[in-house]
């Protein structure tokens, strides 16, 4: 069967990419056949320039504004845009070679930025007795856990990708896949998604750059806001196109389950909370004030969120419980194809898009990862007699990893968002408490403990990223065998800049000569890692601590009982309900959009949603970029460039300006995506 | 004597409790076009005998004991007897099934007045306010017809339309003994020997205290200091009667009643007990330091109107999603009224088991009790007042809204976990309308006989509701006429109300419900008791929790974002954790038992055969509860020992007074597996 690569026989994704499979029926993707170019020079030249410049920038964000940023989306329009400019147009399985490669920038970076930046500050916390991080050591750590996470995902992508095929929602992949088809596809749908991008934008620009309007809009000058402020209870949103636009993408299923998480933090715990312990006449640890005197926020960032990591943790292990049965089965053929060779080059002959890594190659690659941390952690870190202390660090590493490998894939798969803060703040408490038990305390255990919480983090966050670009090569028609091998080769150049940008970070220094790592470039998650180490080693005692995560696992078990998507929830719980709340709403519009209208047919019906969202991914995508211009424009101009004093944007006027906007940005996404017909 | 049909192939069909599939209709066990005997001399004189009787032994034991006690499954049990009776002894015809469905709908009104009345109407005595004949006798009277006219016009959505989606525990109980006394045999068999072991076993555990009545962590040694520490508590109730209603219920909702029980035991209280220890000073709403107090009393302050607040915001949210329903309903009465207005000639609906009260009669009938009360209100009640048409018109206005907003709820709680939060709803009615009373200004002590009043009135309706829509979805199960069913509400309810107020207007006179110098040893009278404790509360100037309800109100809210019953949620956080985790246990046996094999055909005819003696459970629960209640009456009127307790056998005894926590778990347990291993000995084609 020969479709010829015409860019006029290329429609979009085929109908049956977004639904469960009828029995007997299979998914074709975009590009079934073979001879396309995929891994050229030229896409993997693309991709590797790509990856070291996101690396870097996403890796200067995380840091100052605590903000991972979207390298995907934009990696997808910038490969497609520039492709135009060479005598011959990129692929679209070349566009996903670079995609694929590039993004590596930011799930290297957050599994970092989480982690590493901690080390910096206490090796320059004086008496802490922790070591600096030598370039080499940050490179190796990235280095390590993106290869063990890609390594741990790779035996599940036929789970994930084949098996659940239309069961997951997938919305970043599908915000890139979009990009990318579009690209390659003529007629109207690039102009539709490059206006929305322009609008996503520039709205996102107002809001951050030209502060035009109130960033987040607490409805205190309206009165729902205020009324509920009065009850303790805080209402936030934060005015973003791009999240917006998320929120379409997951739909209004999983974003109202988010955001009833957060509902139930910030409207039910956090003044339940609050109106007990306000006689409380002491200060509670972790808290630094009295309760009395706290606002909303602070209860909720001192107490309930940790609460919420308890949930997230204890849905995880739960998930991690519910698939372990495809876990087994994914090992047990991995073995089976280990011991039997003929299996394996079988294997090879199999289609090209369902070509991977055979069983026995991934068993080399862990063993080599294994070693290689062993090796790294024993005798890499300039610490002596360390072997013991490393075996187990090192077991930690490899059974965490292999556990919540797939839940990190499955989490990105559902909603798009990965836990993996909180699953670092697990793996630093065991392997904190672990390194306790062996005596390995003081500085060099805390550097031994954040080097295992940084290769746990990368490897989930690398997992949870690649099972996106895995996603993207299913619906497309990529070769999975060269997309996971120019991953590890991504994964060292994105290694090797995210680390040279933090040991330039770490090399800042403020106007009075104090490290500016930790003040003048917070590293909020970092900062919050810290703590936690700091709890582990220190003298500090938080019963408190220990009793709010209790009562968050508990939660997610009465959460399971009800069937309700635990991790969700619990995501909704731990993350502040300005980010939850523009969730929810984007899930409304899609909604809204995807509801029945009378006197159409079911074409356009299928028109209006492809269009919904068309419009959402180009918001998120628009919001993204815009993200980046605008941290790097505030780079210099801390300010930017605002119309509205701080004090303007705050108060009413502001808060009238974004919700008008707000109001009129969800009409043109909804009245416009209503519109679409489909074609005659 | 008319020829007995052969009843052996007698049995619900197979699409009774499932899902119809597209264009499929249900056909009642008595099409629509047979017309049996159905409103008879027998039924109509059984009826009102059980009635009349099942009203006073309620009322003494709800007064008594701060119980109300079960009357549709003894009745519907008397019923069959009584026909197997006429047969045997009378040789006379043995009833039809409809016969027996009219007795029941007669003779279940004595536990809805009865249940609406004794938990309000006492207080009038309590708190010393104007009594009377006709105050008792009226309020529950026009709650109960209220509460029928109330429902009517959702029965085709609650029962039919939402056929299969709904469990309906207690209604499939009691269409399972009707029609295994019609059926004799087999099923009749399982049927009575599921109920004398329920009886047996709720006979021996509590009553006889062989064992304890509650399973609770709280009474392991081992756990003290966890208990002590977090107040985490779990506790289990070990009646037959409670797993077999958790049988018939399903997974579905005993697990989202669980987790919210969950919520309230191992979430909030802990929460509560954790901060307490910190506090040193009594907080407002509790009146000792939260340190001091125990997990009951921690839930019975702080949680439990958490839970309140849920339930009546998921009954907001559960009425508006009724709200098409509604406006249809609202639609067809006016468009009724107006066609007869023209002069038209009225429509029959010609299907007999679709044939009901006309929506125009319901209408007028809204009408015309909303006049009697509003008249009642403004010319006996509010006589004195100034302005009191207008206090009278507020009264009656929230009277209405309140009733509505809580049938609704009372009927979905009903079908959905066969209980309803009685006094949880009455309490929230007491406080919203005393709070709405006072700010029009009424206050003293006719705002206090005015809100008990119209407490009264909503109590006995969200009653009857819940009681009318298990009878509806009996009737539509076996094919009864709903108009019937209607009527004879409405008329039993007349002589339940009589008999309710002749008992509580005795004892009041012989006994009292609160200790005063003529009488120093009243009954306990607990519910009456805690209203008008309420009631002087917020008429004394102490506010209600309104804090905890609203974050109740958020809670249900998340819940039913999240796509989860909210209301199911908010009744597991209010009502004890020790009632929900039996139930979880016999949905968990009735999960087991349809998986018990890969046979389709296999499994349903187990799941089937457990259902029939799930409900033998309830039954003999039910009938060994009215059993105790009795004995208790007698011991304690004519002083005398009946029941043994099993504690005082020597040794013996004081081996089971020491383990009868860990003796409860055991044979409650055993109880489940032999629960599942009875049902899986059921083989197709037996």
């Amino acid at each position: 069967m020969s479709h010829g690569s015409e860019p006029q026989e290329i429609k979009g994704l085929p109908l049956n990419a977004r639904r469960p499979l009828e029995p007997g029926e299979a998914y074709i993707p975009l590009v079934p056949q073979d001879g396309v170019p995929e891994a050229t020079p030229r896409a993997i030249t693309m991709g590797l320039i790509f990856c070291a410049i996101f690396s870097m920038a996403a890796a200067y964000l995380a840091l100052k504004l605590g903000q991972g940023i979207e390298a995907a989306i934009p990696i997808a329009i910038l490969a497609v845009g520039l492709s135009r400019f060479f005598p011959r147009k990129n692929t679209i399985l070349e566009n996903v070679i670079v995609q694929s490669i590039g993004a590596n920038s930011s799930h290297v970076v957050s599994g970092a930025a989480f982690t590493i930046p901690a080390l910096y500050i206490l090796a320059n916390t004086p008496g802490s007795g922790v070591p600096v991080p030598t370039l080499w050591q940050v490179v190796i750590v990235s280095f390590l856990g993106g290869c063990i996470g890609i390594l741990f995902l790779v035996p599940l992508r036929h789970h994930f990708m084949v098996e659940n095929h239309g069961i997951f929602p997938w919305p970043e992949a599908t915000a890139t896949a979009e990009i990318l088809v579009t690209g390659e596809k003529a007629g109207n749908q690039a102009k539709e998604l490059a206006v929305a991008a322009c609008i996503g934008a520039a709205y996102d620009g107002i809001v951050s750059i030209f502060r035009g309007m109130g960033e987040y809009l607490r409805l205190e000058h309206v009165w729902v806001g205020h009324a509920l402020r009065e009850k303790f209870m805080s209402f936030n949103f934060l005015n973003s196109a791009a999240t917006l636009g998320i929120g379409y993408i997951i739909g209004l299923k999983y974003s109202a389950v988010i955001a009833a998480g957060s509902f139930f933090s910030m409207f039910v715990l956090v003044p339940l909370f609050h109106a007990i312990g306000q006689y409380v006449p002491i200060i509670v640890a972790p808290g630094t004030k009295l309760i009395a005197s706290m606002t909303p926020e602070q209860v909720f960032f001192s107490y309930i969120r940790i609460v919420g990591v308890g949930a997230i943790a204890g849905a995880g292990i739960m998930g991690v419980a519910a698939s372990m049965p495809n876990m087994i089965r994914s090992i047990i053929s991995n073995l089976k194809a280990l011991a039997n060779r003929d299996a394996a080059a079988e294997a090879a002959v199999t289609v090209r898009t369902d070509r991977t890594l055979a069983g026995s190659m991934i068993a080399v690659g862990l063993v080599t990862c294994v070693v290689g941390t062993l090796a790294f952690l024993s005798f890499g870190l300039g610490i002596r007699n360390a072997l013991a202390p490393a075996l187990v660090a090192t077991t930690v590493i490899m059974v965490i990893s292999f556990f919540f490998a797939p839940v990190a894939a499955r989490a990105i798969a559902t909603i798009g968002t990965n836990p993996i803060s909180g699953m670092t703040m697990l793996t630093l408490v065991i392997t904190g408490v672990l390194m306790l038990k062996l005596n390995f305390t003081g500085g060099y255990g805390m550097f031994l403990t954040m080097m295992v919480g940084g290769i746990v983090c990368t490897a989930l966050a690398a997992s949870g990223a690649f099972s996106t670009d895995l996603k993207i090569g299913h619906w497309i028609g990529s070769t999975p065998a060269r997309q996971i091998a120019w991953k590890f080769v991504g994964t060292l150049v994105a290694a090797l800049f995210t680390g040279i940008a933090m040991w330039l970070m770490a090399k800042q220094v403020n106007l009075d000569g104090t490290m500016a790592l930790g003040s003048s470039i917070p590293a909020p998650q970092a900062s919050a890692m810290k703590a936690i180490l700091e709890g582990i080693f220190g003298t500090v005692s938080m019963p408190l601590r220990w009793y709010a995560f209790g009562l968050g696992v508990m939660l997610s078990i009465v959460l399971r009982m009800v069937e309700l998507p635990a991790l969700g929830f619990a995501l909704g719980m731990y993350l502040p309900i300005e980010l939850n709340t523009p969730l929810f709403l984007g899930g409304l519009l899609a909604h809204w959009v995807n509801r029945p209208k009378k006197g159409t047919s079911e074409e356009d019906a299928k028109a209006r949603e492809n269009r919904g969202v068309l419009i959402a991914s180009g918001l998120m995508a628009g919001g993204a970029i815009m993200g980046v211009v605008a941290s790097f424009v505030k780079l210099k101009w801390t300010e930017g460039f605002p119309i509205l004093s701080a004090h303007a944007a705050e108060g009413a006027l502001g808060e009238w300006l974004g919700l008008l906007a707000l109001i009129a940005l969800c009409l043109y996404v909804v009245v416009y995506s209503r519109q679409a017909k489909a074609e005659a | 004597m008319s020829p007995e049909p052969d009843q052996d192939g007698l049995r619900l069909p197979e699409n009774a409790f499932r899902v119809l599939k597209e264009g499929e209709t249900y056909q009642p066990v008595i099409p629509a076009s047979e017309h049996p005997p159905e409103v008879t001399f027998r039924s109509v004189v059984s009826g009102f005998v059980w009635s009349v009787l099942f009203s006073a032994a309620a009322t003494y034991i709800a007064l008594k004991l701060g119980q109300g006690i079960e009357s549709a499954i003894p009745i519907s049990i008397l019923a069959v007897g009584f026909s197997v009776f006429a047969v045997k002894a009378l040789n006379r015809r043995s009833s039809t099934l409809l016969e027996n469905v009219n007795i029941l709908a007669i003779g279940a009104t004595s536990g809805i007045i009865a249940g609406g009345s004794v938990f309000v109407m006492p207080a009038l005595h309590i708190l010393e306010l104007k009594t009377g004949f006709w105050q008792i006798f009226l309020v529950p009277l026009l709650g109960g017809i209220l509460g029928v006219f109330f429902l009517a016009p959702f029965r085709r959505y609650f029962v039919r339309d939402l056929h299969g989606r709904l469990p309906f525990p207690e209604g499939t109980a009691t269409t399972e003994i009707l029609m295994a006394g019609k059926r004799g045999g087999h099923s009749a068999i399982v049927l009575t020997y599921s109920a004398l072991t329920a009886a047996a076993f709720d006979f021996v555990g509590p009553a006889m205290r062989g064992w304890a009545e509650n399973f609770s962590t709280a009474s392991i040694g081992a756990l003290d200091a966890f208990t002590g520490r977090f107040k985490a508590v779990f506790s289990m109730n070990t009646a037959a009667a409670v797993l077999g209603l958790g049988y018939i219920m399903g997974l579905q909702y005993a697990a989202i009643i669980m987790a919210g029980s969950l919520l309230s035991f191992l979430v909030l209280i802990p929460l509560f007990a954790h901060l307490g220890q910190f506090i040193p000073v009594a907080i407002s709403v509790g009146a000792v330091p939260l340190h001091t107090m125990g997990y009951e009393a921690i839930f019975a302050n702080y949680v439990r109107p958490v839970g309140i607040g849920g339930i009546f915001a998921a009954g907001i949210i559960s009425i508006l999603k009724m709200s098409p329903v509604i406006a249809q309903a609202t639609k067809q009465a006016f468009g009724e009224i107006v066609h007869l207005l023209k002069g038209g000639a009225r429509q029959m609906e010609d299907i007999r088991t679709d044939r009901a009260m006309p929506m125009s009669v319901n209408l007028l009938g809204i009408v015309g009790v909303a006049l009697a009360i509003l008249a009642y209100f403004r010319f006996s009640v509010l006589a004195g007042e100034a302005r009191s048409l207008h206090l009278a018109l507020a009264a009656t206005g929230l009277t209405l809204v309140i009733t509505f907003l809580f049938t609704a709820v009372s009927a979905w709680a009903v079908a959905m976990i066969s209980t309803t939060p009685i006094s949880g709803m009455t309490l929230t009615t007491l406080i919203v309308t005393a709070a709405a009373l006072s700010s029009l200004g009424l206050a003293g002590r006719s705002g206090m006989l005015q809100v008990l009043l119209v407490g009264g009135v909503v109590c006995s309706a969200l009653s009857m509701a819940g009681s009318l829509v298990t009878q509806y979805k009996v009737g539509y199960w076996l094919g009864a006429t709903p108009r019937t069913i209607e009527i004879s509400n409405i008329v039993g309810s007349i002589a339940a109300s009589l008999a309710t107020t002749a008992v509580i207007l005795l004892m009041a006179k012989v006994y009292g419900f609160s200790p005063s110098a003529l009488h120093p040893h009243p009954l306990p009278a607990p519910q009456p008791n805690a209203m008008a404790a309420v009631l002087r509360g917020v008429f004394g100037g102490a506010g209600a929790p309104w804090f905890m309800y609203v974050i109740g109100a958020v809670i249900a809210a998340s819940v039913e974002m999240c796509g989860v019953s909210g209301l199911a949620f908010a009744m597991g956080m209010y009502l004890p954790m020790e009632l929900n985790s039996p139930l979880v246990l016999g949905a968990a046996v009735a999960w087991f038992v349809e998986r018990s094999s890969k046979d389709a055909t296999l499994a349903k005819a187990r799941h089937e055969k457990g259902t029939l003696i799930a409900s033998g459970f309830i039954a003999g629960g039910a009938l060994v509860g009215v059993f105790a209640a009795f004995l208790k009456f007698l011991e304690d009127s004519a002083h005398v020992h009946l029941i043994p307790d099993m504690t005082t056998w020597g040794g013996f005894g004081v081996f089971v007074g020491a383990w009868g926590n860990w003796i409860g778990l055991t044979v409650f347990l055993l109880l489940a597996g032999g629960l599942y291993l009875d049902a899986c000995r059921e083989k197709v084609g037996s």
